[in-house]
């Protein structure tokens, strides 16, 4: 049914594991800022290197990321592709410069700026990759309720966090249930036999029985909850959140640092404006 | 009996209880799965996703804002799920178009209670697709913007593509299912035990 | 709470139910009991002065339901707790004590008492509460010889010397009936094994489907019942062996394809159930296939007549109880005229007034039409009572497959399969008499005490 990773319900041993949620949401995101804003390979390639670092220092397992890789570098490919097509000088209109190394035609030459342009932004996406993958396989979903709690979210939306990741896998396996049930009572589900118009209306006869199935559990588990006090309270505590650790106080020293060098590179920005694409080959 | 009018205000907050947080949480987790395992892609980020119903039901029973919610948090775990990473300019956008389309409530369709006429759906209709114009042709290119800066044209295109998509999700997927979920919480309503004098039974 | 204080409260609720080494498992690796247990445990942090359960048997197999009654009770002791079990399998329930028993209809208390005086009084029976078969067999058999002497409700402490002679008399009044005959394999599973993301969950499965068999599919759950059925169905295919139809390898055939011969009813209606009007949903299958519309009305209405929802043809979904959007979903699959019909968990939530009625049309059914019906469940009464072959799944692989009679009277495959022994095999082994034969000819007399 589903290869992909999805994230564990159970802490893992590593050291990155070990560390609260607190930590490794406050590691994520600071990681995550810095990495989406800049264009700058002096920033994303060793930013690349280190979320490959903090993956490996977890031990994944390669088969389960083979699938995922290769969806990635494929509907990434696609997509420059297209950017491509769609503005050939994007690459100088960010570097503000242009080198043109050859052209194709008039209308798509091929700049170096708009090469590495797509050079850094396959870093980008790849780090940002990297990055999630480290994330969802360290982290448990109670583990970054608590971590986005220690952040003053309201616990409420912590849980919805949690409790939606925790159902997905159920949700997937009624999704599949219920796309069984469609096939036995005659549903084409090949593409090439439909025609999009006929598609858009199957989807309604496999969505309607998954939505009824789906919000049908929430009266339950709403009292589940409620039976066990939930709501009560104006605070909580966390059972799944580790002690914190030495470790835990350097990562995130780590982590506001991280930020810091993402605020700098906002504000240096608004006060001057740099392009936003470094290139070195003037 | 006399139903208190609820303000504008609480209609947009939307009902606040476990069923709320639960619902929202379920509806995430429903929104992620369909929008990785169920739709064609389109153009790189964007497909024709039945995800898109999701914040339409989640708002006829919750309101607005928990639609909101659920298409944003959703929308975060699709982006898990696909492993293509985090795009939250997406999400905002995502969230928006789950807040106008989780309007419902406020010009008095009850799913719940059965309401759902043709006025409502063409009310409906007309805000899906003004709000998924507002979301993604506006709101996400905005934060776009922000976010990465400098890459308006390709984000325009895909914004294009994302409201025609999307917006006919919500309308050719959305209304018939708002139409029959409508019909099959009515019909729960009202029932009276028939037993001698009707001979078509029980269970 | 700080976790601090959290660490030994927790520790301490697990270990009370029982699953004091498992805080580290996943709630989806765990079978129905023991997440039973858990969820138990999660409300028993502070005093607790009522346990109130909620048809706690309801989703567990039977040797799961008798651990699952035996911790009730343990915590009743252990905790000197007031306890209140809302259930319809009394007989399971009783596996330990209780003080009173309640019987509630329509929202009234029609009768209240110790077991004792509810069972010698018959009122289950009036409402649609199924009586512990024992009591049935020492009532309806032989009502001329006096009750012993005991409460009724424990069975192992009665003295049922008395009925030797009249329950040994009541073996020899029939023949069994000889086994129909066969005919032609509809469907051959060979040496089929199925795995999912690795992990083995059927392995060389061998197992052959005649026309017009009833047949029952058991185990405890997880041993890969439901995989039986959806590979049958087309919905998974073999890893390793084949699955032939009528002497030809399925695989050319696509579900919709098999769906026209093997009918899968699932257990959960409402994950079939697309359409807002009763006839539109029979309907949907044979438009999905574009039958011409002379011959999908006629299936449309027969489905609906042999279903006995003809008069409520024009009803909403939403206005149906369970039992009847069950019954749709029976009409549903018997429009598409399949050759065999499955039928997973039929009996899981309902009551056994309902479960009889709709057993009873589907072995009409059967026996009307030559189908063949496959049950998976583990309810042991509705093999017993309907079904002429069982075959019992255990971890993967098929450890019995025969008459219904001799397999579930066999007590080291019963252990193996994660299922009890009726307590009329247990009274005929107490008695000395023939367990199978006494099991078979009771549920013939009983029918027949039906029937009126």
């Amino acid at each position: 049914m589903d290869n992909r990773f999805i994230i564990p319900l159970i802490p893992g041993r590593e050291r990155l594991q070990r560390l609260t949620g607190a930590t490794k949401v406050r590691l994520f995101t600071a990681t995550l800022f810095v990495l989406m804003v800049s264009f700058d390979l002096r920033i994303l390639i060793p930013g690349l290197v280190l979320q490959c670092v903090l993956l490996a220092s977890i031990h994944p397992s390669l088969h389960k990321l083979r699938f995922i890789i290769v969806f990635i570098i494929i509907t990434n490919a696609i997509n420059i592709l297209l950017f491509f097509l769609a503005d050939p000088l994007i690459g100088s209109k960010l570097a503000g410069s242009t080198t043109v190394l050859f052209s194709l035609s008039s209308h798509f030459p091929f700049t170096g700026e708009t090469l590495w342009y797509f050079f850094a932004r396959l870093s980008k996406i790849a780090s940002v990759f990297v990055a999630s993958l480290w994330f969802a396989l360290s982290i448990t979903p109670s583990q970054l309720a608590s971590g986005l709690y220690s952040l003053k979210f309201p616990y409420k939306v912590c849980t919805m966090i949690s409790l939606g990741l925790r159902y997905i896998p159920d949700i997937l396996r009624d999704y599949e249930n219920t796309k069984a049930a469609m096939q036995m009572r005659g549903l084409e589900l090949d593409p090439k036999k439909t025609s999009l118009g006929a598609r858009l209306k199957q989807t309604t006869l496999i969505l309607f029985p998954l939505v009824i199935i789906t919000f049908e559990k929430v009266g339950v588990i709403a009292n589940a909850m409620e039976l066990r006090g939930y709501g009560q309270g104006k605070k909580r505590s966390y059972y799944c959140e580790p002690e914190t650790t030495r470790d835990d106080i350097v990562v995130q020293i780590l982590a506001a640092a991280l930020f810091l060098v993402f605020a700098v590179y906002i504000v240096t920005g608004w006060i001057s404006p740099h392009p936003d694409l470094w290139y070195p080959f003037r | 009996m006399a139903v208190k009018k609820k303000s504008i205000g609480t209609l947009l907050l939307g009902e606040w209880n476990t069923q709320t947080i639960v619902g929202v949480a379920l509806g995430a987790a429903l929104f992620g799965v369909l929008m990785v395992y169920g739709g064609i892609p389109v153009f790189t980020n964007t497909k024709l996703s039945s995800a898109y119903i999701v914040p339409v039901i989640v708002g006829a029973l919750f309101g607005p804002l928990p639609a909101a919610l659920a298409a944003f948090i959703g929308n975060v775990f699709a982006d898990l799920l696909g492993g293509w990473g985090f795009w939250f300019d997406w999400s905002i956008g995502n969230a928006v178009a789950g807040f106008v389309v989780g309007l419902l409530p406020l010009y008095g369709a009850n799913i719940k209670a059965g309401v759902f006429g043709v006025k409502h759906a063409i009310i409906y209709t007309v805000l899906a697709i003004l709000g998924t114009a507002l979301a993604f042709g506006v709101v996400t290119p905005l934060f776009t913007l922000m976010f990465f800066g400098g890459e308006l044209t390709i984000t325009y295109l895909q914004a294009q593509a994302a409201v025609i998509s999307d917006a006919s999700v919500f309308v050719v997927v959305g209304l018939p299912i708002l139409f029959a979920l409508a019909a099959r919480y009515k019909s729960q309503q009202g029932l009276k035990m028939e037993d001698a004098d009707d001979t078509q039974g029980k269970a | 709470m700080p976790r601090k204080e959290m660490l030994p409260l927790v520790a301490q609720a697990a270990a009370l139910v029982g699953m004091d080494g498992m805080l580290n498992r996943l709630p989806y690796e765990l079978s129905g009991g023991q997440k039973q247990k858990v969820a138990l445990a999660g409300v028993l942090h502070g005093r607790v002065d009522i346990l109130l359960f909620d048809e706690p048997l309801a989703s567990l197999d039977p040797k799961a339901g008798m651990d699952a009654m035996e911790m009730i009770d343990n915590l009743r002791r252990d905790l000197e707790v007031t306890t209140l079990i809302i259930e319809h399998r009394l007989e399971d329930v009783l596996y330990r004590p209780v003080d009173r028993i309640i019987v509630l209809n329509a929202g009234r208390v029609v009768a209240e008492g110790s077991p004792d005086d509810i069972l010698k009084s018959r009122v289950l029976k009036q409402y649609g509460i199924r009586e512990p078969l024992y009591v049935s067999a020492l009532m309806d058999i032989a009502p001329d010889i006096p009750l012993p002497e005991g409460p009724l409700d424990q069975p192992g402490a009665l003295n049922l010397s008395a009925y030797r002679e009249a329950f040994t008399k009541f073996i020899q009044v029939e023949p069994p009936a000889p086994s129909p005959e066969k005919g032609e394999p509809l469907m051959a599973v060979q040496g089929v094994t199925f795995a999912y993301e690795d992990v083995p969950v059927l392995q060389n499965v061998r197992l052959t489907i005649h026309p017009g068999e009833r047949i029952a599919l058991m185990g405890e759950n997880g041993a890969g019942k439901s995989t039986l059925a959806r590979l049958l169905c087309g919905v998974e295919r073999p890893v390793q062996g084949r699955i032939l139809w009528q002497g030809k390898d399925y695989t050319t055939m696509s579900i919709a394809q098999l769906a026209q011969k093997i009918g899968y009813v699932m257990q959960n209606p409402n994950q079939m159930l697309v359409k807002d009007i009763v006839i539109q949903e029979v309907r949907l299958a044979l438009e999905l296939r574009r039958f011409p519309k002379e011959e999908t009305e006629r299936r449309v209405r027969q489905a609906l007549t042999l279903t006995g929802l003809y008069p409520m043809r024009n009803w909403p979904i939403g206005a149906l109880s369970y039992g009847q959007k069950k019954r749709v979903t029976i009409a549903v699959m018997l429009a598409l005229e399949p050759s065999i019909l499955i039928l997973d968990e039929p009996t899981a939530g309902q009551d056994f007034a309902h479960y009889t009625e709709m057993m009873t049309f589907v072995e009409k059914l059967s026996k009307e039409n030559a189908m063949t019906v496959l049950f998976i469940t583990h309810d042991l009464h509705l093999a017993l009572e309907y079904t002429d072959r069982a075959v019992l799944l255990s971890r993967g692989q098929i450890i019995a497959d025969g008459n219904t009679f001799d397999v579930l009277c066999d007590e080291t495959l019963l252990l193996q399969a994660s299922l009890k022994k009726t307590s009329l095999m247990e009274m005929a082994q107490k008695l000395n008499i023939n367990a199978s034969a006494f099991v078979r000819r009771f549920t013939a007399f009983e029918r027949g005490l039906a029937r009126g």
